[in-house]
């Protein structure tokens, strides 16, 4: 609303201003000026040629008269000559002055030229909130987004064609020579305008770069320091006056590990040539301390051509120390695990021979024979149980390498088959194999894979009910892997707990599994380079497959060799 | 009249062990493999006093405590729970307070395996006289 009145106020102002007609000598061209000076010169000598021509041809007159006449039209034209040179040096040796001035980088020279204008008061303007209102700095022409039309106008040199026919610039504009001047002022002032600008750009940038908790080092192409902030020398205790112009970033790493990072920066291994993208590493600080650091670099160009690099270093000693201490923290929680899982297996082997002790003593109070008999399997039982726990703890424990042997995997499948056939008649199951003929000698340590297929049944069995179980077991070859699977339709193990199978002491069977067992088959695979996996479908049955690389037996008699352990051949 | 013992536990050789025990002192037992069978068996015969193990397959015996304190028909049946497991270290509980302040009671007694005929049979006959 207030906007609308001020326009409208603006245009009536400019309605009722005819444009003035006045002649200014400073705004003649200058080639006129010349001329001008030229012609009162040149008349100096005609008035003298005249004056003597009149004495000669004896005009009644005296001499005296001629020779004031004379002087007179000499000073008349010497004074002439001077204004008009000195409208037009004046301008000149300003110029000359401010350019000098400027050259040495004085920039705060005074920049106007000309009669000084004041637009505010030739066109009685009172909208201060035009940035050429009360400006001294600058004429309003040169000044960006003027409101004098009413609405905002563009920016300098767009507008000028506006400007023109303003009284006040025609009020303002001199001879070529002020002209010139004003527009190497207003260059002059779009100079310094730029180099404030870009001084503050640097400035917020340095900023930026000091600010930054991450050490920020850059590089030129030949690796000396240029920029060193404030997070680098947190990290590595060099003052920047000591590495800025001095030192290069060779510097900050052991030559083993910048040889490394050299050839990396180049390799595609981390974010592409030229670029290392969070690549762990350490760096030597002025103390000689190795500090582990997560690096990103990149190089940096300008058209095409590498000028250098730049360097982050995120500072990783308290994370690593966060992660050694949860690392130990979940250790600990792992043994506490392993403590309680263990208690909880012993106290139920314990129960069950105590139980058999009962039944054994009573049996032989009463004279039971059965009873006894019962009680002594019971014993037996909890004996074996142990045996087998303590087997499975001391394979889970202990850093083992395969004893690997040539075997033929039908030789373990029919083994386990003849063990767990008892059981398996038991519950009335049926046990198939389905042999791969193309698989006919193994590189295993035969024992551990007899424990994990053994396993592998035993829980098979669990699975399935009575009377209504089919387990198969297989071998098949796949090219650079070989796979022994056991695949059964028991109740299949629900989502929620496929994740917790292979944790040690897990177990849903009670107090019948040692819940070691799919702990001890993974602890084996892995120990074979191999893996375990399976699928699983509630109502449907469970697959577990081991699958183990095929291996050339004599990369193994040379690691046997090394290790100690008897090479074995064919 | 012989009191009537529930004994719901899946190791057959513990099972055998807490009947023989209780039948010498006198008490009528069946036994159950699961929770399953556990609920039928409840729901077939009315026991006096149920043993339960917590950790068993099918049905758990944590569940199966839950529906014997819920169901008012077996609500007023006395429960010992005997289990090797203290606790469940996957699923962070701890059997001996988990049922304190839950909105269903307590069981009236609780055994931690191993345990001897004598804690069994006197763990029995304290729960059958305060319940009676």
């Amino acid at each position: 609303m207030e906007d609308a009145v001020i326009k409208t106020t603006r245009k009536t102002l400019h309605a009722k201003r005819k444009p003035r007609f006045f002649f200014s000598f400073r705004r003649v061209s200058v080639n006129y000026k010349m001329l001008l000076a030229t012609v009162a010169i040149a008349t100096v000598p005609v008035i003298f040629a005249l004056c003597l021509l009149w004495y000669m041809l004896g005009v009644e007159t005296t001499f005296l008269v001629l020779f004031l006449l004379s002087v007179g039209s000499i000073a008349v034209v010497a004074l002439l000559s001077y204004r008009i040179t000195r409208n037009l040096s004046q301008p000149l040796i300003k110029l000359t002055r401010t350019a000098d001035m400027i050259s040495r980088g004085q920039f705060d020279a005074d920049l106007n030229f000309g009669k000084i204008v004041h637009c505010w008061e030739i066109l009685s303007c009172d909208r201060n909130d035009c940035p050429a209102y009360n400006n001294l700095s600058g004429k309003c022409w040169f000044v960006d987004h003027t409101l004098c039309t009413g609405s905002q106008q563009g920016r300098f040199p767009q507008k000028i064609e506006e400007c023109l026919h303003c009284e006040v610039y025609i009020h303002h504009t001199g001879d070529e020579i002020v002209q010139l001047a004003d527009s190497f002022g207003n260059m002059i002032r779009r100079l310094k305008q730029s180099r404030e600008e870009s001084e503050r750009i640097a400035d917020f940038q340095n900023n930026l770069i000091q600010s930054s908790l991450d050490g920020i080092v850059a590089t030129q192409a030949d690796g000396a320091v240029i920029v060193y902030n404030d997070g680098a020398k947190t990290i590595l205790k060099y003052e920047p006056c000591e590495v800025v112009g001095i030192l290069k970033t060779q510097k900050f790493f052991l030559p083993e590990i910048w040889e490394s990072l050299e050839s990396d920066f180049t390799s595609e291994k981390f974010g592409g040539a030229g670029n290392l993208k969070f690549y762990d590493t350490e760096v030597v600080d002025k103390d000689g301390a190795r500090i582990p650091v997560r690096i990103s670099a990149a190089e940096m160009k300008n058209y095409g051509r590498i000028i250098g690099r730049v360097f982050i270093l995120r500072d990783q000693t308290e994370r690593l120390q966060m992660r050694r201490k949860m690392l130990q923290s979940e250790r600990m929680a792992a043994v506490g695990e392993a403590i309680a899982g263990l208690s909880h297996s012993i106290k139920n082997v314990l129960g069950m021979i105590k139980g058999g002790e009962y039944m054994v003593d009573s049996g032989l109070v009463k004279d039971k024979q059965e009873r006894v008999i019962q009680g002594w399997n019971t014993v037996k039982k909890g004996n074996r149980f142990i045996e087998d726990l303590v087997f499975k703890m001391l394979t889970l424990s202990r850093d083992k390498k395969p004893n690997y042997e040539e075997i033929n995997p039908a030789e373990i499948v029919e083994s386990i088959v003849e063990i767990m056939s008892k059981d398996a008649a038991e519950k009335k199951l049926n046990i198939s194999t389905n042999l791969d003929p193309t698989l006919k000698s193994i590189m295993v340590d035969a024992i551990c894979v007899r424990e994990c297929l053994m396993n592998l049944v035993a829980n098979a069995v669990d699975a399935c009910e009575p009377g209504k179980g089919v387990i198969e077991i297989g071998t098949k070859a796949c090219g650079e892997t070989f796979k022994i699977y056991v695949k059964d339709n028991g109740r299949g193990i629900p989502e929620e707990e496929q994740g917790k199978i292979f944790q040690i002491f897990y177990s849903t069977k009670n107090d019948k599994g040692t819940g070691l067992g799919l702990a001890v088959t993974k602890k084996i695979m892995q120990e074979h380079n191999g893996n375990v996996t399976f699928t699983s479908t509630v109502g449907e049955g469970s697959s577990f497959t081991l699958e183990f690389p095929v291996l050339a037996i004599d990369s193994l008699n040379a690691d046997n060799n090394n290790s100690g352990k008897t090479a074995v051949t064919k | 009249m012989n009191k009537k013992v529930l004994i719901v536990e899946d190791v057959e050789e513990f099972s055998t062990f807490l009947k023989t025990v209780l039948e010498d002192n006198g008490y009528t037992v069946m036994t159950a493999s699961n929770g399953n069978e556990g609920e039928d068996m409840l729901a077939r015969e009315k026991p006096d006093l149920v043993t339960l193990d917590l950790m068993m397959p099918e049905k758990s015996g944590i569940k199966l405590y839950r529906e014997l304190r819920t169901k008012p028909e077996w609500k007023d049946i006395p429960v010992i729970i005997i289990t090797g497991v203290t606790q469940d270290t996957h699923n962070m509980i701890d059997f001996r307070t988990f049922f304190k302040g839950r909105s269903i009671a307590e069981p009236d007694g609780y055994l931690e395996k191993p345990i001897g005929a004598d804690e069994i049979i006197k763990t029995v006959q304290k729960v059958l006289t305060e319940k009676c």
